[in-house]
């Protein structure tokens, strides 16, 4: 199915569901997923947040387009040098090297696209080059990284030997100002766009941390935005909000004005259907089931439609680009991520 | 639920109520059906939510209960056969709604409190709501949460006016609320320490006051637990009437538990709520105080607390022990700062501080 408004240029096809509830050690199947980037060569990796009470699956997985399962790596949760506390986001730089922020233990891990750990950085503060919270991460054209330093209130940009570069924001709803941000994207010219979370709002800066716009404001209709949680821009300057609150994924011109809204229209995947062919008995009573429901007026809001609505965005925490422009929106509560391709 | 309802027409928020998933799962209302009648949502209704024991009948109770048959809940097979399979649900989870089954609802006449005809739900709730039992009950219930935990002559009174206010405001929570607010009673000294806090009161009050928890963080799921220590486990009440309040929230194992948790959070000094007490007195008078003015401040700082002389007097002896309290050059973590940490874990273990 295709998605187009008269008024917008850009037109979104739906491909395909992929994952399913995995609580396990290991195995396939994603746990409170939270981030998702495709490497150079088409895997698909997953960043299992889970909690720490089912501990050893918070962890990375690894996955292709054609829903086969690769594979995993890091050790679940606690203080090693691959285990995580609340892994929050994910990278990858010009080297293929995945760069994962963990907001519990304020620090950052890289590990190789095979999944070898190499090292990890980070220090808590409020200092230049400390942190709170890391949350967001994302690289420039010239491998700077630029992360969300989330209860700091800023963004720090760090250079590719992990230097520390500038700094931008503090605690505020003016511009510039942020409250709890979260998701950060770069685009081609090296600008960075910020989920500003508690504001309801994405901010535009320069490379250098001047504001430069701001777009969405506190709201559910259309380019109004509630607690935006990831970011990310395409080729053409476009930019998709995963807006989280609203249980949705809103795309914006390059000029900020809303053009598309997706909700959701999730299919089995193929992990999923195979579950269900070694689960006869609940297939039908699934076919009897209306996973598609008419609620009650009081019932009629955002969280409520997607907690008993299958198909929905279900917390819609992460929204990622491929090399072929293929969109892929990362459902925390669903333990599963939708594909779209821009056509 | 609550939170659309709560403040608007108590009529209202029992429809809802009645149609919530969690509650018909827990009363059983999905056991409800023609022709094989489970009483106990209907039985609730009346005791617990609406008009209290003694203001009905029997006949009342199955008349309720006959009335909400076919109030169910939608999907109720494939969610039942989930949830007792603990399926790994593919998707996670779908969660319960509301769902009403025409064919599984008792059309027969039924008499309820008097009025006779086809009654179902909603008429169950709009009968029991034009009966005076039904604001007096929620009314002292409300009194009781927010003002006192025994009713006296004057707390009566408040009750009437409540009781008034429902009913000129056309069964308005709200317009109760206000009334028990703005009423003398509950802003004199009568009603000062004259309930017992909740733990989940007790806990929210020193957290809050500390700083604990700005954001949220992996530790917030041991505040939890504490309440669950002091008696208030919360989705876990010991019965369907829920926790009972007032001084039976108090044991020799709950008061402990009180008090440490209360203690531990106000008298840790790296807290940002504590480290905003330390240096506001740091301020006052040069900062250094004498026992008596450090004793003051903190019980200004920290409510204010009004205490007893003679608890005002036992904070003071132990301050006094080590003279006045020099903040002048405090460091984080020093000697003075300690003081005022221990200081105020000892006003948490007052008697004062445990009520509201």
């Amino acid at each position: 199915m295709s998605l187009r408004t008269a008024t917008t240029p850009i037109t979104l096809e739906y491909i395909k569901t992929i994952g399913m509830t995995n609580n396990g050690s290991n195995g396939r199947g994603f746990a409170s997923p939270y981030a998702l980037q495709v490497s150079k060569d088409g895997r698909i990796f997953v960043l299992n947040r889970c909690d720490h009470v089912r501990k050893d699956a918070i962890r990375v997985g690894i996955c292709n387009l054609d829903e086969e399962y690769l594979g995993e790596f890091g050790q679940g949760f606690g203080t090693g040098d691959e285990n995580f506390g609340l892994p929050t986001d994910m990278a990858f730089d010009s080297q293929d090297r995945l760069h994962i922020t963990d907001e519990h233990l304020h620090r950052i891990t890289v590990y190789d696209s095979s999944g070898t750990y190499l090292h990890k950085w980070g220090e808590f503060g409020s200092g230049d080059g400390q942190l709170n919270g890391p949350s967001g991460i994302a690289f420039d054209t010239n491998d700077n990284a630029y992360i969300v330093d989330q209860h700091n209130n800023r963004v720090q940009k760090f250079a590719a030997t992990g230097d520390y570069l500038a700094k931008w924001g503090e605690a505020g709803d003016g511009p510039g100002q942020f409250n709890l941000p979260w998701g950060i994207a770069v685009d081609a010219d090296d600008n960075a766009y910020v989920a500003d979370w508690r504001n309801d709002r994405v901010q535009k800066f320069s490379a250098d941390g001047e504001f430069l716009a701001t777009f969405g404001e506190a709201g559910s209709d259309d380019g109004q935005l509630k607690r935006p949680s990831d970011i990310v821009v395409d080729g053409e300057g476009f930019v998709y909000v995963s807006d989280w609150g609203n249980e949705r994924v809103q795309i914006f011109n390059p000029a900020g004005d809303f053009v598309l809204k997706l909700r959701g229209q999730a299919t089995l995947s193929k992990w999923s259907k195979e579950f269900f062919a070694s689960n006869p008995d609940e297939v039908r009573t699934r076919d009897l089931a209306n996973l598609l429901p008419d609620l009650p007026e009081h019932l009629r809001d955002p969280q409520n439609e997607s907690s008993q609505t299958e198909s929905y965005f279900w917390g819609p925490v992460a929204v990622s680009l491929d090399a072929h422009n293929r969109l892929y929106v990362t459902e925390h509560n669903r333990h599963r991520f939708q594909v779209y391709s821009k056509v | 639920m609550f939170r659309k309802n709560g403040l608007g027409a108590f009529d209202d928020l029992l429809v809802e109520l009645s149609k919530d998933p969690a509650m018909i799962f827990w009363l059983d209302n999905n056991d409800n059906h023609k022709g094989a009648v489970n009483e106990n949502f209907g039985r609730e209704l009346l005791e617990l939510f609406s008009m209290g024991i003694g203001n009905y009948s029997e006949d009342d109770v199955k008349s309720a209960a006959r009335a909400f048959t076919g109030w169910t809940m939608g999907n109720a097979e494939y969610m039942t056969m989930r949830a007792n399979k603990d399926s790994i649900w593919p998707y996670g989870r779908i969660a319960w709604h509301f769902g009403y089954r025409p064919e599984d609802h008792d059309n027969g006449e039924k008499t309820f409190l008097g009025e006779t005809g086809n009654l179902n739900g909603e008429d169950i709730v709009r009968i029991l709501c034009k009966n005076e039992a039904t604001p007096r009950f929620v009314c002292t219930r409300l009194f009781q949460f927010f003002a006192a935990d025994e009713v006296d002559d004057e707390g009566s009174k408040v009750i009437d006016e409540m009781t008034r206010a429902y009913f000129e405001s056309d069964y308005e929570i709200r317009a109760m609320l206000r009334t028990l607010f703005n009423s003398d009673y509950f802003k004199s000294d009568t009603a000062r320490f004259a309930r017992v806090k909740g733990p989940i009161e007790l806990i929210t009050g020193a957290v809050r006051m500390a700083g604990s928890y700005q954001t949220p963080n992996l530790g917030i799921g041991d505040v939890v637990n504490q309440a669950f220590y002091m008696g208030q486990g919360l989705l876990n009440p010991p019965t369907v009437e829920g926790w009972h309040e007032g001084e039976e929230w108090i044991d020799s194992g709950a008061l402990v538990e009180r008090v440490n948790f209360v203690a531990s959070e106000l008298g840790d000094v790296d807290k940002p709520g504590i480290r905003a007490i330390i240096d506001r007195l740091a301020t006052d008078l040069g900062g250094r105080l004498s026992p008596s003015e450090v004793v003051d401040r903190c019980l200004d700082l920290i409510g204010p607390v009004v205490v007893s002389d003679n608890t005002r007097s036992a904070l003071t002896e132990h301050v006094s022990k080590r003279g006045d309290v020099d903040l002048t050059s405090h460091e984080r973590g020093d000697e003075p700062e300690q003081r005022v940490g221990e200081l105020l874990s000892l006003i948490a273990a007052t008697r004062e501080f445990q009520l509201a």
